[in-house]
């Protein structure tokens, strides 16, 4: 046990070190977007940050945990700890991930709609495709959650909001993504509709019992 | 063929680097380095002159020419664009 112990002490600093190249890298291409005002960096920046944040938590987080609470009176607590920073750092991980691919998608997004190759310009008004990035973002630990929910009870409610959830996220993903084709905006809202009803009739489920 | 889309950030470094290329420049040289109707130069150049990365004199029509912001721009503007070409994303 004291074994792996060390280990994970060994990965956190390798992952401090992660964390000032990881800093560096958010640092130049936030300093890019500053002076050349290019979205694109500005999301490169964001993600990278993101996982610079994550890897400070998580090693510090460790550190701490394995040397300050040096004698515990129960070796189980400190991996318990151990597990819930994981799952953390994970999710904020998948996250830097999700603005990694808006980084790369906005430039062909926003050449779609320059060349006017997109959908009617009204419905590029009203969408806001950062938002619904932001939104499917935001979605993912629930999605996240509610699929591990599912999968340790295995009951139809569960299964019904898990797939709810999934419908939502997978719509704001359909609607960020419009401008490349009207098709994907109507199948956002075919989406968020199924969504809605697999979460009510998830929810009606759950309460039968 | 396929018309390659250009951010208007390259659109400005385009401008700059035509200028700053002839020294002082007159819109029919630009539009021609910069490949823009005159319409939308003039516009991009109007841009530029109010952000300081160029200036503009009158000499029988106006003349162009890069200001030292302009070429910090410039700089900056390929040493960023190396960068994101090594990440996939054309600007």
């Amino acid at each position: 046990m004291l074994g792996a112990l060390t280990l994970i002490r060994l990965d956190a600093i390798l992952e401090l070190i992660s964390f000032f190249i990881c800093a560096a890298i958010s640092a130049g291409f936030i300093r890019a977007h500053l002076k050349l005002k290019v979205g694109v960096f500005l999301w490169l920046g964001a993600g990278f940050g993101l996982m610079a944040g994550a890897m400070l938590a998580r090693s510090l987080y460790i550190i701490l945990t394995l040397t300050v609470e040096r004698g515990f009176a129960r070796p189980l607590q400190p991996l318990l700890q151990l597990y819930s920073i994981e799952l953390f750092y994970s999710i904020i991980r998948v996250s830097a991930y999700v603005l990694f691919i808006v980084a790369y998608l906005i430039p062909l997004v926003r050449e779609r709609v320059e060349l006017g190759l997109g959908a009617v310009p009204p419905l590029l008004v009203i969408y806001n495709s950062t938002f619904e990035i932001i939104s499917a973002a935001l979605l993912l630990y629930v999605v996240i959650v509610t699929s591990v929910n599912w999968y340790v009870r295995r009951s139809a409610g569960s299964s019904l909001i898990a797939a709810g959830f999934w419908a939502l996220i997978l719509s704001h993903v359909a609607f960020f993504l419009t401008p490349l084709s009207l098709l994907l905006y109507f199948l956002g809202h075919g989406l968020q509709l199924t969504a809605l009803i697999l979460l009510a009739l998830g929810t009606v489920e759950a309460g039968r019992g | 063929m396929r018309r390659s889309y250009r951010s208007k950030v390259r659109i400005y470094a385009d401008i700059i680097s035509s200028v700053l290329e002839q020294g002082e420049a007159r819109v029919t040289a630009i539009m021609r380095d910069a490949n823009l109707p005159y319409d939308r130069l003039q516009r991009y150049v109007d841009e530029l002159c109010a952000k300081g990365l160029l200036t503009r004199r009158d000499a029988g029509g106006p003349l162009y020419s890069v200001t030292e912001k302009g070429s910090e721009f410039l700089t900056e503007f390929k040493k960023f664009e190396r960068i994101s070409r090594a990440y996939g994303i054309h600007l």
